[in-house]
């Protein structure tokens, strides 16, 4: 039984060796576990045309102010039906404060986007991603996800599906407490 | 321009053809079989178990675009594959890269298959030992029953 039990024992300690080791090399990771694992994710170039016309919402002339992105659709229910006003009572609520919430409508008709943003009654700036590039830079898998980008223009926290009031307030009040960028 | 360009230039412009297509025309071919076979390797995100190149769905229909436009502007299929892995991570390859943990997808099954056979090979190795050296112990008959068994032969024969 001898040689089996430190076969077996080899066999672990390969193995947890592996594992010590892919963990130590992890440099393929995608935005969201970096941003999870506490890194410094610098929100990618975001300038879109806005739904409604107008010129472009471009995230670079809003450095120095924490930025809330939420990716959204019309057809993404309930989620999306749930957090707009949360999204719309904290941008009437923080917006002299230095924050700006951004929505960028990805995979949708433009028409049914425009109900919803009516419907809502949204007053914060709304883009459309149609080719979709935006929504692959940031890495998002579905709808809704929302960015939370602090002064310095970066990702701090990817929060995935309806934000509620709680981690709204939460995560932003935690970014404008930092030091203001420089 | 020098006259051998803008002959053909000239040319392009009578068969009606311009420049732009005619560059995209000449690159299809190549590009498109690239295009899918990048796309084939990476994970549709807001699928299951579908490649990019085979889902229906809006978003693999844009990365399918979003790669054809990076090689096209001049990045090799492996760096198209990294602008996926380094916003996905590693998840969206559909065959993890071998190495580090992941070599365990490709030495597990091959170390199953050597430890079964060295399983069968000693096995087998004992079991023909046995049967070559061990003789099967004669069977205990008491001399009452030897005599009984000489009996009954004399009678039958």
């Amino acid at each position: 039984m001898r040689p089996i039990r430190a076969v077996a024992v080899v066999a672990v300690a390969a193995l947890l060796g592996l594992l010590v080791w892919d963990v130590a090399h992890q440099q393929s990771k995608g935005i969201a576990a970096k941003v999870d694992r506490g890194q410094s994710v610098a929100a990618p170039a975001l300038d879109l045309p806005r739904l409604g016309g107008g010129p472009n919402f471009d995230l670079a002339s809003h450095r120095g102010k924490v930025v809330v992105v939420n990716f959204w659709a019309s057809w993404c229910y309930p989620a999306c039906y749930e957090e707009a006003p949360v999204l719309e009572q904290n941008w009437r609520g923080y917006r002299e404060r230095g924050v700006v919430v951004m929505g960028v409508d990805i995979q949708d008709k433009r028409d049914a986007a425009q109900k919803f943003v009516e419907d809502f009654g949204l007053t914060f700036p709304i883009a459309q991603d149609l080719k979709g590039t935006v929504s692959v830079d940031y890495g998002v898998y579905g709808v809704p996800e929302t960015f939370f980008v602090d002064r310095q223009g970066r990702i701090r926290v990817k929060h995935v599906g309806a934000v509620t009031d709680d981690v709204f307030k939460a995560t932003v009040d935690r970014l404008l407490a930092e030091t203001p960028a420089r | 321009m020098s006259r051998m360009t803008l002959a053909l230039l000239a040319a392009l412009i009578l068969l009606g053809v311009t420049p732009s297509q005619a560059a995209a025309q000449g690159a299809s071919p190549a590009s498109e079989q690239t295009v899918y076979d990048i796309a084939a390797q990476l994970r549709c995100v807001v699928c299951q178990n579908l490649s990019v190149a085979d889902s229906p769905s809006e978003m693999a229909s844009q990365m399918r675009v979003i790669i054809r436009e990076r090689l096209a502007a001049g990045e090799s299929p492996a760096q198209v594959q990294r602008y996926f892995v380094d916003r996905y991570g590693e998840w969206i390859l559909l065959s993890p890269p071998r190495r580090g943990f992941n070599l365990l997808v490709w030495l597990l099954p091959l170390a199953a298959v050597l430890i079964g056979l060295a399983a069968a090979a000693t096995l087998v190795w004992r079991w023909s030992h046995r049967a070559r050296g061990v003789r099967p112990a004669p069977a205990a008959v008491d001399a009452a029953m030897s005599e009984r068994i000489r009996r009954e032969l004399e009678r039958g024969s």
